[in-house]
């Protein structure tokens, strides 16, 4: 195993069991990771730059294989039912050993990167993947600290995305062959069986609905948000479909966030550093071409 | 680079694509209506292309985000309340969906009138107009808005047929009503007495 990229010294996925891995790529750049991406054949550079990739079988998340570990932390807190479908935890720790030996001797991509705009609130997350543009997407989609941010960057919670990876679930006690499991015990995500990189994203945004108001005392919001030029803040609410990304874009307001964002009592902050948009059946009228003209190098579109 | 942050803010609005065309285009919520409506999280699909679906379909997700919830919707609901109190925000629901009849009938509002009826509660000019309460759901309609035909902004205008609209009207409000049954043994009575009410017809 070869570690390659930016990274912390004690920077190790030995500290996930992760031992018997092939090389490990850290932090890269978005051109090292498109370049990657070309040469292993599992996307294409679109004529603007954007690199495009088919991400399988899943085009959208799967609410019936997500999972969460009942534990002595989770029991009494946690909405259990059909949003939050309960996951034993000595299943979690047997599906993770059959990740485990699926990676061996396998290539990986960690990412380390925040969640939460707000210092205070920050939350450190590493994403380790087995492909290079689901770390891409990471790049992309949450906040990215400085190289030197990255040299002494420690972990809290911990990702871990092999798409390749199929469950059984005769073995491994989920629904069908793809899975998000969250842990928070463990402060880890297992996802597998699924390209679908919002799987991530919206891992990261259910771990974050669970701490921030449960152990901060901050509201977590599925919304989008911007400000006037007094300083006004305003959040728009609402479903997929409803205008949050649109409406909030407005050439007289600042942006802070078009999908999610935390209240505290000193203010609104957004989670992500980036943003997530269906381009479905987007087609290249004089309208959609200045949203498809922002699609540039190292941004991502999904077919 | 400015970080991705603000201050508290002074103005919520809550989006829902309501393919019904009952909502008004813009609402002023009570503390209550707010709570209400924030646990419901209510939108509508179209009917799109399914075989045999002929109706916009209601879709319900507390906190407008339900999928993505750990902990009870209450307890976001609590904390929403709370924080709107203390901050003294106003809370508006915009429907970006239809006018002048369900899907089908009516159509999509435009986006520059949603605009427009944004942008005039951002800048207070909602704050010196007259409102008037929907029949069903109880929310303050305004009677004017600058750059918006003043006859959309009470959707019942809108309709031809003005008993279908109440007929409509009627039957969304005993879907929101049926959805918060889940929710109702934890809601206030402040919250309950939100509920939007079935109007009797003579």
């Amino acid at each position: 195993m070869n570690d390659y990229g930016i990274k912390a010294d004690n920077a190790s996925l030995e500290s996930i069991g992760l031992k018997h891995v092939g090389n490990v790529f850290w932090n890269m750049s978005p051109s090292e990771l498109v370049e990657e991406i070309v040469i292993q054949g599992q996307g294409v550079l679109t004529d603007t730059g954007a690199i495009a990739i088919e991400t399988g079988e899943f085009t959208g998340r799967s609410p019936q294989d997500k999972f969460c570990v009942c534990d002595e932390k989770t029991e009494n807190s946690v909405w259990w039912g059909k949003v939050n479908i309960k996951f034993e935890p000595s299943k979690f720790d047997a599906l993770y050993d059959r990740m485990k030996a699926y990676l061996t001797n396998r290539d990986i991509y960690a990412r380390d990167a925040y969640a939460c705009a707000d210092p205070k609130y920050r939350l450190n997350i590493r994403v380790v993947t087995e492909t290079a543009w689901s770390n891409m997407f990471a790049y992309n989609m949450f906040l990215r600290p400085t190289d030197q941010e990255l040299q002494s960057f420690n972990p809290e919670w911990h990702i871990v995305c092999a798409p390749g990876f199929m469950a059984d679930p005769s073995i491994d006690g989920t629904r069908q062959h793809n899975f998000a499991v969250i842990n928070f015990t463990k402060k880890m995500i297992l996802i597998g069986g699924t390209g679908y990189t919002g799987e991530i994203k919206k891992g990261v945004f259910t771990i974050l609905n669970y701490i921030l108001p449960h152990e901060k005392n901050v509201l977590s919001m599925h919304c989008s948000a911007n400000v006037g030029k007094d300083g006004d803040t305003a959040v728009f609410f609402g479903l997929s479909g409803t205008g949050k990304t649109t409406l909030s874009s407005d050439p007289n307001r600042r942006l802070i966030g078009d999908d999610e964002h935390g209240w505290s009592s000193e203010g609104v902050f957004n989670f992500e550093g980036g943003c997530y948009a269906k381009t479905i059946d987007l087609t290249r009228t004089k309208k959609n071409l200045r949203f498809l003209k922002q699609l540039n190098l190292g941004q991502f579109l999904k077919t | 680079m400015v970080p991705s942050v603000g201050g508290v803010p002074k103005n919520i609005f809550f989006l829902t694509a309501d393919a019904t065309g009952i909502l008004p285009p813009i609402s002023k919520l009570t503390a209550g209506q707010a709570m209400y409506h924030f646990i419901s999280g209510y939108t509508a699909k179209v009917a799109g292309t399914e075989m045999g679906v002929k109706e916009p379909q209601s879709t319900f997700s507390a906190c407008f985000g339900q999928a993505f919830l750990p902990l009870h919707p209450a307890k976001y609901a609590e904390m929403l309340g709370q924080k709107m109190k203390e901050c003294n925000v106003n809370v508006w629901l915009i429907n970006t969906g239809w006018s002048g009849g369900s899907y089908g009938v009516g159509e999509r509002i435009k986006l520059k009138f949603t605009r427009a009826m944004i942008t005039a509660a951002l800048e207070g000019k909602l704050d010196k107009v007259a409102y008037t309460n929907h029949e069903v759901f109880g929310v303050a309609m305004p009677n004017e808005c600058e750059n918006v035909p003043a006859e959309m902004l009470n959707p019942r205008n809108t309709w031809a047929d003005k008993n279908a609209y109440d007929d409509r009207a009627n039957k969304l409000a005993a879907e929101f009503v049926k959805n918060f049954e889940q929710f109702a043994s934890a809601a206030s009575p402040e919250i309950l007495s939100a509920a939007p009410k079935a109007k009797t017809t003579a």
